[in-house]
């Protein structure tokens, strides 16, 4: 049991999953009011458009129609809960893959639509990925 | 010793890619107009850039975390947005430089106009990002990189007066052209002082896989990678002062030091320099576009690696693949390499403040470095370079006007 600083040691902080492979970085953290109980804190929030509304709601919202308008899954941004989240000193480890929390949607897209179109682009595995 | 042989090579990578448009075009002009007068600043420059880089290093050891990740994760988005936006633009501007400066270097040994070189240099060094690893950039910037010795060779060749060049390493006031003098110390100063040669040495120890065990080969290589890359750009700035300020030649483009070399290497003297710089910028080039992937990359919270595959850091890999692109449009334009070196580097001093006041932060955060946070020396050293930073930063814009 211990307690954390929201700010200090969660947000903008390195997500990883259990392999050590990046999620994104924390960018936003959801809290919910309800009227009937105390507030509660749902989820912490991956993506472009978070860091948008964050600078300016203009940004986030031109952000958010961009990965609107490119139908990726959720929009580009992820929910990802709190649930068994591991706070190591420098960074937080999930145990959910990667690939799997949705905030690697870009990712996925650029790899199948550009990247892994290119020559070269899908080149002989070299020493390690990450 | 392993630690040695690890030093060792750490060295030769800094050493040879240490030239590149920046430091060598603030060299020879410098050179040209004040002889020895300005060796200070790339003395001063080179200490301040020792003591960074080792932090840089160290802080990747220890952490596995670099400097850009690191400013994200403790001092918050709404502070690293503007180290953000400033490291890659000036990243962006000194790439466009340096792509100006190989498009120089293939129109001296082909005669075929600068524009027309613009995409080939920007398309030879995307290609090498695209199908290289990390190790490759690395070791071929460094091999290739040693060519730049020549330069060393010129100077000892021509015997410079010793006396009047140790003058030269103690700041001193010019007798002519004030503002120029100023400007030109400034310039030399953040062209020596490089942000991105800072956030890529911490990302490159981290494709590396550096740990504790780095920590001493890591002190030797950035007093001694950084020393003795130094040596070199003193040795153009030399060379400069000895061929072209006895007869008065002002550089005002960078085709006019082009036979900066032949006194001493006779016919050889042009394509060796113009290979040099073609190179050096090269190598350049290759860290500017990873440093500014590395730091989107990083502060955005993406997977990163110049040794995977594209198709596995595949924003990563967008993100160097456009800003080549970009950068070779103002050679298209016609842009010439001297003007955009200055411009850069007066923009890069600006940005110091952002790279190096964190800094002071970092590396005294204990969960990033546990036992290995700075000691006295270490602070007082960026306390020091952070007020040189701010001078320089507010001084740049009006000696630029004034003086450049």
């Amino acid at each position: 049991m211990a307690d954390y600083d929201l700010v200090r040691d969660i947000l903008d902080e390195q997500l990883v999953d259990a392999a050590g492979r990046a999620i994104g970085k924390v960018d936003g953290i959801v809290m919910e009011l309800r009227d009937d109980a105390p507030p509660r804190l749902l989820a912490m929030e991956v993506g472009l458009p978070v860091l948008g509304y964050r600078l300016h709601p203009t940004l986030g919202r031109l952000l958010e129609r961009v990965n609107r308008w490119m139908r990726l899954p959720g929009n580009g941004c992820a929910r990802l809960p709190f649930h068994e989240m591991e706070v190591r000193k420098t960074e937080i480890v999930l145990p959910v893959g990667a690939d799997t929390t949705g905030a690697l949607a870009w990712e996925h897209w650029l790899r199948r639509h550009l990247v892994g179109r290119l020559p070269g682009g899908r080149g002989r595995a070299n020493r390690r990925k990450n | 010793m392993k630690s040695l042989s690890k030093a060792a090579l750490g060295i030769v990578t800094s050493v040879g890619g240490y030239l590149e448009v920046g430091s060598t075009g603030t060299a020879i002009q410098a050179g040209a107009m004040f002889r020895f007068q300005l060796l200070w600043a790339i003395v001063l420059g080179t200490i301040c850039i020792a003591f960074l880089v080792e932090m840089s290093g160290r802080l990747a050891a220890v952490s596995r975390h670099t400097l850009g990740a690191a400013v994200r994760e403790r001092f918050g988005f709404h502070f690293d947005v503007v180290p953000l936006v400033a490291q890659v633009t000036v990243d962006y501007l000194v790439l466009a430089s340096e792509i100006a400066g190989i498009s120089l270097a293939f129109k001296l040994l082909t005669g075929v106009g600068l524009p027309w070189w613009g995409l080939p240099a920007a398309g030879l060094a995307w290609l090498i990002l695209w199908k290289g690893t990390f190790s490759v950039v690395e070791n071929g910037t460094a091999i290739l990189g040693l060519v730049t010795l020549c330069f060393v060779a010129a100077a000892v060749g021509l015997r410079p007066p010793l006396g009047e060049l140790a003058r030269g390493m103690v700041p001193t006031w010019p007798s002519h052209d004030g503002a120029h003098y100023g400007f030109m110390a400034v310039s030399i100063i953040g062209a020596t002082i490089s942000p991105y040669m800072v956030t890529f040495y911490s990302s490159g120890a981290v494709e590396d896989e550096w740990d504790e065990s780095h920590l001493k080969p890591n002190r030797i290589v950035a007093a001694g990678g950084m020393g003795f890359g130094s040596l070199i750009a003193m040795a153009v700035l030399v060379v400069a002062a000895l061929v072209f300020q006895p007869h008065g030649t002002t550089v005002t483009r960078y085709e006019q030091a082009a036979g900066i070399l032949e006194p001493v290497f006779g016919g050889w003297g042009r394509p060796l320099f113009a290979a040099a710089l073609g190179i050096g910028c090269l190598g350049a080039a290759l860290e500017l576009s990873l440093d500014a992937s590395y730091l989107v990359a990083q502060k955005l919270g993406w997977n990163w690696s110049e040794s995977a595959r594209p198709q596995d850091a595949a924003r990563f890999s967008l993100v160097y693949t456009v800003l080549l692109l970009l950068a070779s449009v103002p050679t298209l334009v016609g842009a010439e390499p001297l003007a955009l070196t200055n411009v850069s580097m007066a923009l890069s001093v600006i940005a110091l403040p952002f790279l190096t006041a964190p800094l002071l932060v970092i590396m005294n955060d204990k969960r990033y470095l546990r036992q290995y946070t700075n000691g006295k020396v270490a602070n007082l050293a960026v306390i020091a370079i952070v007020a040189l930073s701010f001078l320089l930063a507010l001084v740049a814009i009006p000696l630029e006007v004034f003086g450049g």
